[in-house]
């Protein structure tokens, strides 16, 4: 240690200062705890999605789990049953959509960058030959 | 090279890059299915869980009422899901377990 200022020498790194490092590091965890807090809060959040004729609605976690399928009794009267299955596979993704947005927002508020969409991510598989093929369909 | 785990110590990159081909790639066009109602309400999902479709029979349609019909199809979607973790999770365990490493355990919650 050069004393006093804590610059150079082992106290240093890189020209930094000890201090500086110090705060750096003790920003980053700053940093982290609030993600996961926020992460973890949207997590807890419920989202709902519908079928497009409203009929089916679908409760999801904020991680996506489902909670829950609504099916309504005029869905019952006006679809059959291949309808049914249909609108609440809608519903579900809608739901799953609306929890991905939200997820997306709190990262983008967090860290000022946007994570990729399915399409980007597709988009950036897509250099490394066939298996982005084969990643788009899953998508 | 004592401190490694026991699957880097021999580390072939090659068989590695075969075992990722083989578990990995190899199973992405993997489809599971969940059901209920005595399997007639089925759930499909990708290997990647993505939801891929719902097909409920004509009779359970008719004989369960809807919030019976609802809970059914929640049932087999979550069960086709737990079918794709498992699948996953069995994948990274192999992949893992061939480079000695430890498994860490996620819990997605909810």
């Amino acid at each position: 240690m050069s004393g006093g200022d804590g610059r150079g020498g082992l106290g240093g790194l890189g020209g930094m200062a000890f201090d500086d490092v110090a705060r750096g590091l003790d920003e980053a965890q700053e940093r982290v705890r609030s993600l996961g807090g926020l992460l973890g809060a949207a997590g807890a959040e419920r989202f709902t999605g519908a079928s497009a004729d409203g009929l089916v609605t679908a409760e999801v976690t904020g991680a996506g789990a489902l909670l829950g399928v609504h099916v309504s009794a005029r869905a019952m009267r006006d679809l059959d049953h291949v309808g049914v299955g249909r609108a609440a596979a809608q519903a579900i993704g809608e739901a799953r959509s609306a929890a991905s947005a939200r997820l997306m927002d709190t990262i983008a508020e967090l860290t000022g960058q946007r994570p990729p969409g399915p399409e980007e991510a597709a988009k950036a598989l897509a250099d490394t030959g066939d298996t982005a093929e084969r990643f788009r369909g899953l998508m | 090279m004592n401190g490694l785990p026991p699957g880097l110590r021999d580390f072939d990159m090659h068989a590695f890059a075969d075992r990722v081909r083989r578990n990995v790639v190899g199973q992405l066009d993997r489809r599971f299915t969940g059901s209920s109602d005595e399997g007639r309400v089925t759930a499909t999902v990708t290997a990647l869980g993505v939801l891929e479709s719902i097909d409920v029979d004509i009779l359970s349609k008719r004989r369960l009422d809807n919030h019976s019909l609802g809970e059914a199809i929640a049932t087999a979607v979550r069960a086709a899901e737990a079918e794709a973790e498992q699948a996953k999770a069995a994948m990274m365990d192999d992949l893992l377990g061939s480079l000695g490493l430890p498994i860490p355990r996620f819990d997605a919650g909810g």
